[in-house]
């Protein structure tokens, strides 16, 4: 059992919590991690929001928006090519 | 040559040019979109004696601007003003000497239902871009390069020239800005 006087800040909590995403962590690390959060209600809404942060980026990226270019940017485009000969 | 294996440069700002943009402007600010979108012609106009027709034209040139974006989150991240290790300031916005949140910083609930829908929204999508770009080039290349373009961390260091240490420094400190960039602009604004 990690012994309480060397558990994680919430500065080096939140900063596992990102690396948890991403690699396994040591068990001791773990374990430690998780008594952290039985304690910290800061933390434990941080782990919840930061992954909604994630998940929300991706699917924004991914939605069909209603941007298009102006048509002044079109003619910028149009504009490049003919200079490259084209058209 | 049938027109599906026949690039014709001519057609391609009508053609493709609103649904490229479409997909760089959920991802970077209007202007860069369309340089992008500009860098793409030009880069598929001279490439087009190696265009095979074995993608179609529109896949063709999404290949080209995807590597583009890559490209330019590459420039972005490289446009360094401070070199690596940043100062340990940054975390001192959340955190005290303690390593404990600050009062003012330590997170807010959100409610489930807000949380929820907010996935939905388009409004909601316009904060977290504009939060996205408000944070430093450095941190929105690292951000966008493993939460929207979803690439293995290896590759990321790789491309960008960091250590794996920096990069968790980065992944973090970006999502502490971008949590509490939505906090303020969304999950606790009235007018949401």
């Amino acid at each position: 059992m990690p012994m309480l006087n060397d558990l994680p800040t919430c500065r080096d909590a939140t900063l596992l919590l990102e690396k948890r995403e991403g690699q396994p962590l040591p068990l001791a690390e773990r374990l430690r991690l998780w008594v952290h959060l039985l304690f910290c209600v800061y933390c434990r809404r941080y782990v919840q929001q930061t992954r909604l942060i994630g998940q929300a980026a991706r699917r924004a990226a991914a939605a069909v928006g209603q941007a298009a270019l102006s048509a002044a940017g079109k003619e910028r485009l149009r504009a490049a090519l003919r200079q490259r000969g084209v058209g | 040559m049938s027109s599906a294996s026949s690039p014709d440069p001519a057609q391609w700002v009508d053609r493709y040019g609103d649904e490229l943009y479409r997909f760089v402007a959920a991802r970077v600010e209007p202007e860069q979109a369309e340089e992008l979108v500009q860098e793409t012609f030009l880069s598929a106009l001279e490439a087009l004696a190696g265009f095979r027709g074995e993608a179609s034209e529109r896949t063709w040139l999404f290949t080209i601007l995807r590597r583009k974006l890559i490209d330019f989150y590459r420039r972005q991240a490289r446009s360094l003003l401070e070199p690596l290790p940043l100062a340990e300031a940054e975390e001192d916005h959340y955190f005290g000497p303690a390593g404990h949140w600050k009062a003012e910083a330590a997170p807010h609930a959100w409610e489930p239902q807000v949380q929820e829908q907010a996935l939905e929204q388009e409004e909601f999508q316009q904060v977290l871009l504009r939060c996205q770009q408000q944070l430093p080039p450095q941190h929105a290349a690292v951000f966008a390069l493993r939460f929207v373009e979803e690439r293995e961390t290896d590759d990321i260091c790789k491309e960008l020239g960091l250590t794996p240490s920096n990069f968790w420094v980065i992944v973090h400190r970006a999502k502490l800005r971008l949590r509490r960039c939505l906090e303020m602009n969304w999950f606790e604004n009235p007018h949401r």
